[in-house]
């Protein structure tokens, strides 16, 4: 099990979701990719992608106005 | 699928970080004083400015929370096959056609035989222009990352970027209000106001257009079932 950082701070929304689907291109199956980012709408969007989409996913925000995105590779 | 590790390096990180968030509290109670301050001296003005005021900060609560977002109606059905919120806009329109027809319908009752362009709701001629600028505005939104409405509530919430987006937003209405005239002449002068009720009646125009929004649902709804690989889960999912 691999775990990847992906800086996504002052990246508009949809850039995060987007780099991280490309991430998570390259990855294995119970790897996981922590995104971080200070868009508040990312952790939203990623929740229903993740929901749509069969990942599991942790959301919490790490420091005043900045998320952390946990997904792992199903 | 198991997701017990994530919880795990998630609990690991959350304890090096230890607890140093500042609070925001003081921020919180510093605006809203600042909010009743501003209502109560709009009050001594005019007695419905509050309303207006409390209204438009009631409404960038909504829309914060709601994260109910014009551009990602637009965009997440293409981008991401994700249809919520072009559904949530769908249902939106069915609920203001409903409130504008009420109120026009009674504007009309006092002034018989308005012109269409006279109704409440601002009624625009239509025509190729409307298609080009949708198109326009459609590009730009996406890559401003928000609407009028979206840069603004980004503003509110801290993020420096959509001040850009704001700056973009300020030339480019003034520089179309300058050239106004000449696209009016080219595109808009032979445009007709089209206002349904006028031409179909009002019953059937109404019956039309729910008709038309439950089409138009029913398939954002098929079009995120069909591309999603877990249909059980979306279900029960509550927030």
């Amino acid at each position: 099990m691999e775990i990847k950082d992906l800086d996504c701070l002052y990246e508009a929304c949809p850039i995060p979701l987007i780099r991280a689907i490309q991430a998570l291109r390259t990855m294995q199956t119970g790897d996981i990719l922590v995104v971080h980012s200070d868009e508040s709408c990312a952790a939203v969007m990623m929740q229903e992608w993740a929901q749509q989409n069969g990942y599991s996913i942790r959301v919490t925000e790490s420091d005043v106005g900045e998320w952390e995105i946990y997904l792992q590779k199903p | 699928m198991p997701s017990q590790e994530m919880d795990k390096l998630l609990a690991q990180r959350q304890n090096v970080r230890q607890q140093n968030k500042k609070s925001q509290t003081p921020y919180a109670v510093g605006l809203l004083v600042f909010l009743i301050a501003v209502g109560g001296l709009l009050w001594t003005k005019d007695i419905y400015y509050p309303i207006f005021w409390g209204v438009g900060a009631a409404l960038g609560y909504v829309l914060r929370s709601s994260r109910f977002c014009f551009v990602a109606a637009f965009r997440d059905p293409i981008l991401l096959k994700n249809t919520k919120l072009m559904r949530a806009m769908i249902l939106a329109l069915a609920v203001s056609s409903t409130g504008f027809l009420l109120v026009q319908q009674h504007y009309l009752a006092q002034h018989p035989g308005a012109d269409a362009g006279q109704l409440p709701g601002i009624l625009n001629p239509v025509g190729l222009h409307t298609v080009i600028g949708a198109f326009l505005f459609g590009i730009g939104m996406v890559l401003a990352g928000g609407c009028a409405s979206g840069v603004l509530m980004r503003i509110g919430e801290g993020h420096m970027l959509p001040w850009v987006t704001l700056l973009g937003f300020l030339i480019g209405t003034t520089w179309g209000a300058k050239d106004y005239p000449v696209w009016y002449h080219w595109l808009m002068e032979k445009a007709q106001t089209i206002y349904l009720p006028d031409v179909f009646g009002t019953a059937a125009a109404f019956v039309l257009q729910m008709g038309a929004l439950a089409v138009l649902y029913t398939l954002a709804a098929w079009y995120q079932k069909k591309h999603s690989k877990d249909n059980k889960q979306e279900n029960a999912h509550g927030n």
